[in-house]
């Protein structure tokens, strides 16, 4: 299992450097240049040209990377076009944000995905689980952004339950999260269901009830285990995309998380930033995959058993 | 099957009741809950004690440097925090600020200030002419305002409270830079050496405006307090914080429930429904952005006259404002210089839409059977815009394809001069019209994206520029508006409007045209 | 001797889906004396599997109905059992060993997990008795108890199917069900795994329903056998009855080919021509009709009753009413 985990984190110095190519490259062909991002529609180009050449952006593609590669393995991610403050300074800002509305929305997910998924394919074609499959169906079909916005109109507006915008505070955060864990417990949910409805047909499910055990047992204990993996790896994958910034419910609700940073430094050609955020949203993730397939492990014995070999 | 139609039955029910209650129940009932806490029904109660604000505004400030602050957020920031050397009245006359007096040299190059000597920055430091010489120094070399900066050939201390600054030609229009540009206003240049790349998002003390700078939380917000020792007088309100809120609608409601006092940034659609409410007060102004199309001239199809009035002639803007600007987010015009402002001529009417004359002067121009092009045009307004106007000039024969672009890239084709057509805004950082028709029509300016390359028209604008005697100055400007009528080298829109919102209670309080927002006038 | 303790009376299930009907058991009746083994052979779909969840109440919920019959277990029906008492007997009382080890166990529980569970559910005991037990059990089926702490893809077949048998017997119940216990495992242990079954059987007193289709086994470990084709039995009797006796169903007499010697260790049943008739479009008459080389025209009309000759029983016309006598 060392060893496995050890294997994992080595792999994923080329996946990091393979997303650093990438991105360098994208944003490198994308029409554009940072100057004229920065300076506007109205300054003349020798300004933006000169704002270009102290940026660096001027030189050919191969220097930029090869300087930009010397200086990450030295620690070194460079200084936002924007406000010539370390990138990361800006990332760590933002961060929390997005972590504790990840953190909390994954959390509410999970309890509103799984046991109504399980519910719905035990009682499969019962009211509950119409209702549940066909409200999935359709928040999933939903936007997400007139989601929110019936959230601020019904419990900011009209109920004035929470405040419609901002962080500060945890009910600052109850909309944003209920807003993005229905949206994902839909997908769990279904997700759920599925893997449950195969999970109850499994001979070991009738073992465990010719056994005399409870039909909480034979559900939580027998079914729900087995069915979990491909959840599992849904989750983590959605985890994931979270951590990466809900972008369309940061805007709404005006949180400042990693997202909309990505986004703004997208849009301002601000390469250093976009680099930086890339690169840390990389690093996250490839360790929450490596997580989720440690759960696994803890899951699934016949994995753990392929990991140790 | 029939469940199935039951619990779909069931969802649309919920969702129209939803839906239902959000669209509804908010003015009938959210109002009256509203004033009672604001009081602003309650006679006699000015507000209720409060010296605190929450402004909300769509954008988070790249910096709150006033040199590198060139974005509209970061300006409403700076405003009031630092300070010029001149300002203006309320009919735009220059008044003293930071310089007590003035010369101009008779060549109209050299303009020497005179500072008061009893103004102090925030953190205590007293002002002297050295941090204006720092100040525009560094607003010239950063670039950012280079159409209020460019023409400044040098800036220097003549004693400890005397600044001389010398143009690179007579500009008469130049006190108003000095008044209006964020720019030019002052920091302390001590602080700013000390503090490096830092300074332009943690500016303590550095200012002597209003407002001290607080504290800047990314994303969050930017906190300020009251300058108790203003020169021109403490302000009435003693904390101001400045809440990004970048989606408008999230703004608009933020504004209802009380979240925020003022939202400087509303979408016309939220407009009118706010206007109905007794809690909040909402301000519309022209704004400092005309919007014009510029047709590419290096595209032999628009070098002809004819086809650009066909242009003209085949919009109808107010169906275009209705449609694209909800009827309140724009004003016709048949001319890019705003009304009030130093050289504006009148006798430019806007277009009417002409469908006759339009397939005419296209018929004329050698093109019976219509012509062809594309505009180039962002998600959002330009594409709302393009299509819109796609609609209208079919009836013209005119066929109108939208190439829908990410910004940076529709800006590189512009540059390339791959463009046809595209509906430009530039704004004007002062009210003159050299600020107004420089970028839009001086041949090899960066802006003008029509490619219109008149020597007569540059000559005159040059002329305009350098002449420093008013009459002069507003005739040669008249000139130059009747070629530009005549030649339509771009075809005016309108004159974009902003709106913002603010809790009713709040006393001084108005939409600014420009990106600012001054809080100094505004209490409870 | 001591009387039948289990009986089935005339048992009827059906498979019910939007698209078919499906007869799986249509009037089954039999019954067990305690401390017996009876054999229930038939092809594959001649529902000895669905008989086998009826006595459990195992049948797959919604599409399973169960129109008729009567299962009687220590004089007590089964049928008329809540489902928490029926749980109660399940595992304790009635047990079963399933066809395929390989997946009849949960992959992601401990084996010893596994077995611990019947008996929490089934008797309080200490702890300490609990982890005994389990041991004793390990032992019991031929596996070291250290292994208890391992996963079921860590063990071959044929050590699954004892830890199903660990399970299966762990409460000691009156009544095994077997089904098929030994076609998914390898030949070399099938007969292991079998004489484990009969030994532990004997020891506990357990009766046995023992589910299969190989004749060889039924002659090894049977009292008593009845021959099941398309939901009926139309052959029942001591093992000396089926393999012994002169008249049997034609059926049978296909099963066996030829009569089998009994030192034959195992035998495969000789196929017979033609196929079992569709069971979601059972014809009138007898069901083997359309198979049956001594077919006669009453057989394709009228069902034949029983033709009870001590404790031997067969359902065919040749040796009911009339015909009684002609036949070979």
């Amino acid at each position: 299992m060392h060893k496995y985990v050890l294997k994992r984190l080595i792999l994923m110095v080329p996946i990091i450097l393979g997303v650093i190519f990438i991105v360098f490259t994208i944003t490198s062909l994308t029409p554009g240049d940072p100057g004229r991002m920065m300076l506007g529609m109205t300054a003349s180009q020798e300004a933006v040209d000169k704002l270009n050449e102290e940026l660096g952006f001027n030189d050919p593609y191969v220097v930029r990377f090869a300087k930009y590669l010397g200086n990450i393995v030295r620690g070194d991610f460079g200084k936002s076009y924007k406000n010539n403050q370390p990138v990361f300074d800006e990332i760590f800002a933002r961060f929390p944000t997005t972590l504790k509305l990840a953190l909390a929305s994954i959390t509410v997910t999970i309890l509103i995905g799984i046991p109504l998924g399980v519910l719905a394919a035990v009682r499969q074609y019962s009211k509950l689980d119409m209702i549940s499959t066909v409200s999935a169906l359709f928040i999933a079909a939903v936007p997400s952004f007139w989601l929110a916005l019936v959230c601020i109109l019904a419990f900011s507006l009209h109920l004035g339950w929470f405040p419609p915008n901002g962080i500060g505070s945890i009910a600052h955060y109850v909309m944003p999260t209920f807003t993005l864990s229905v949206v994902y417990a839909a997908s769990i949910l279904r997700m759920t269901r599925t893997t449950m409805l195969e999970s109850i047909r499994q001979d070991y499910v009738r073992t465990a009830r010719g056994k005399g055990a409870t039909p909480a047992q034979v559900i939580w204990r027998h079914a729900l285990k087995n069915a979990l993996l491909p959840v599992v790896t849904s989750m983590g994958m959605s985890f994931g995309g979270l951590l990466g910034g809900a972008v369309v419910i940061e805007q709404v609700f005006g949180m400042p998380g990693l997202g909309t940073l990505l986004i703004n430094a997208i849009k301002m050609k601000d390469i250093p930033q976009v680099m930086a955020i890339t690169i840390f949203l990389a690093t996250l993730f490839c360790t929450i995959m490596l997580l989720v397939d440690i759960l696994y492990a803890f899951i699934d014995p016949r994995i753990k058993a392929r990991y140790t070999s | 099957m029939k469940k199935l139609l039951g619990a779909v039955g069931i969802m649309l029910v919920l969702v129209m009741v939803l839906t239902g209650c959000a669209g509804k129940d908010p003015a009938q009932t959210a109002a009256p809950s509203k004033s009672d806490t604001a009081g602003a029904d309650a006679p006699g109660q000015t507000g209720d004690g409060r010296t605190d604000i929450v402004i909300g505004m769509a954008g988070e400030p790249v910096s709150v440097e006033p040199q590198s602050a060139y974005d509209a957020a970061g300006s409403k920031v700076v405003c009031n925090v630092y300070d010029g050397l001149v300002d203006v009245d309320d009919d735009n006359n220059i008044i003293a600020n930071l310089a007590k007096d003035w010369d101009i040299s008779d060549d109209g190059l050299v303009y020497t200030f005179h500072l008061r000597d009893d103004i102090r920055f925030h953190n205590g430091d007293p002002l002297t002419a050295e941090d204006f010489v720092y100040s525009i120094e560094k607003a010239i070399e950063l670039g950012y305002g280079e159409e209020t900066t460019g023409v400044i050939d040098h800036v220097e201390a003549t004693g400890e409270h005397t600044l001389d600054v010398t143009l690179k030609h007579p500009y008469k229009p130049m006190m108003q830079n000095f008044a209006h540009s964020k720019y030019l206003y002052v920091v302390n240049s001590k602080l700013a050496k000390e503090a490096g790349d830092n300074f332009a998002i943690n500016p303590v003390g550095a200012g002597t405006g209003p407002y001290k700078f607080v504290s800047w939380t990314s994303g969050v917000n930017v906190k300020l307090e009251a300058n108790e020792d203003y020169h021109r007088g403490a302000p009435a309100i003693k904390e101001a914080t400045f809440k990004f809120i970048p989606e408008q609608s999230s703004g608009a409601i933020a504004l209802e429930t009380g979240d925020v006092d003022v939202y400087t940034d509303l979408s016309f659609v939220d407009v009118p429904k706010l206007m109905e409410k007794d809690d909040i007060q909402v301000d519309v102004t022209l704004g400092r952005y005309a919007y014009y199309l510029c047709m590419n001239q290096t595209k032999e199809m628009f070098q002809d006259i004819r086809v650009r009035q066909a242009l003209a002639y085949s919009i109808n803007m107010d169906e275009f404002i209705l449609a694209v600007l909800n009827g309140i987010g724009g004003t016709k015009t048949g001319n890019v210089v705003f009304p009030d402002t130093f050289g504006y001529a009148e006798g430019y009417p806007p277009f009417e839409q002409n469908v006759e004359e339009a397939k005419r002067l296209l018929a004329e121009a050698g093109y019976p059977d219509g012509i062809s092009f594309t505009i180039l045009a962002t998600d959002g307004l330009r594409k709302v815009s393009a299509e819109t106007l796609q609609g209208m000039m079919a009836k013209s024969g005119i066929d109108v394809k939208i190439d829908l672009l990410d910004f940076s890239a529709m800006v590189d084709k512009q540059v390339t001069d791959q463009h046809d057509v595209i509906i430009m805004n530039s704004s004007a950082p002062i009210e003159d019209a050299d600020s107004e028709l420089t970028d839009k029509i001086m041949s090899g300016k960066w802006g003008n994206f029509s490619r219109y390359a008149n020597p007569v028209v540059d000559d005159l604008m040059v002329q305009a520029r350098m002449e420093l005697d008013d009459a002069k100055r507003a005739d040669l400007y008249a000139q130059i508006q009747e070629i530009l009528r005549t030649e339509l080298p771009i075809v005016p829109m309108y004159y974009a409007h902003v709106a913002s919102g603010a809790n009713a209670n709040l006393k001084g309080f108005r939409a600014w045209g420009s990106t600012y927002i001054f809080l100094r006038g505004m209490s409870w | 001797m001591s009387e039948a303790f289990f009986t089935i009376q005339d048992l009827w299930v059906r498979y019910v889906t939007d698209h078919e009907t499906v007869y799986a058991v249509n009037g089954l009746s039999l019954s067990l004396k305690r401390g017996q083994t009876l054999g229930l052979v038939g092809e594959t779909g001649a529902g000895k599997t669905t008989t086998a969840l009826s006595i459990m109440r195992l049948l797959p919920p919604r599409v399973s109905r169960v129109d008729q019959g009567n299962i009687l277990f220590n004089g007590v029906s089964l049928m008329d059992l809540s489902e928490e008492e029926m749980r109660r007997v399940r595992g304790e009382k009635i047990a079963m060993i399933y066809q395929d080890p390989m997946t009849s166990l949960n992959p992601v529980m401990t084996v010893g997990d596994q077995v611990q569970e019947v008996l929490e559910l089934h008797k309080k005991q200490s702890r300490r008795a609990l982890y005994k037990r389990v041991d004793e059990l390990f032992a019991m089926v031929g596996i070291p108890p250290d292994r208890k702490k391992e996963y079921p893809h860590q063990f071959s077949g044929g050590m699954k199917q004892r830890i199903v048998i660990a399970m299966a017997l762990a409460c000691e119940p009156e009544l095994l069900i077997a089904d098929e216990p030994t076609t998914a495992l390898d030949v070399t242990i099938q007969a292991q795994v079998l004489q484990m079954i009969a030994k532990l059987k004997d020891e506990l007193d357990t009766s046995m329903l023992l589910i299969t289709h190989d004749l060889g086994v039924v002659a090894q470990t049977c009292d008593m056998v009845a021959i099941m084709y398309a939901g009926k039995i139309i052959e029942s009797g001591t093992v000396h009855d089926i393999f012994h006796n002169k008249d049997h169903h034609p059926y049978t007499e296909g099963l066996f080919g030829s009569i089998p010697k009994l030192t034959v260790e195992s035998r495969r049943l000789s196929p017979i021509e033609g196929l079992m008739p569709d069971p979601t479009n059972l014809p009138d008459g007898c069901a083997f009709a359309g198979r049956c080389p001594a077919c006669m025209p009453i057989c394709m009309a009228q069902e034949p009753d029983y033709c009870q000759r001590a404790s031997h029983a067969i359902k065919c016309h040749l040796f009911t009413g009339e015909n009684r006598g002609e036949a070979v």
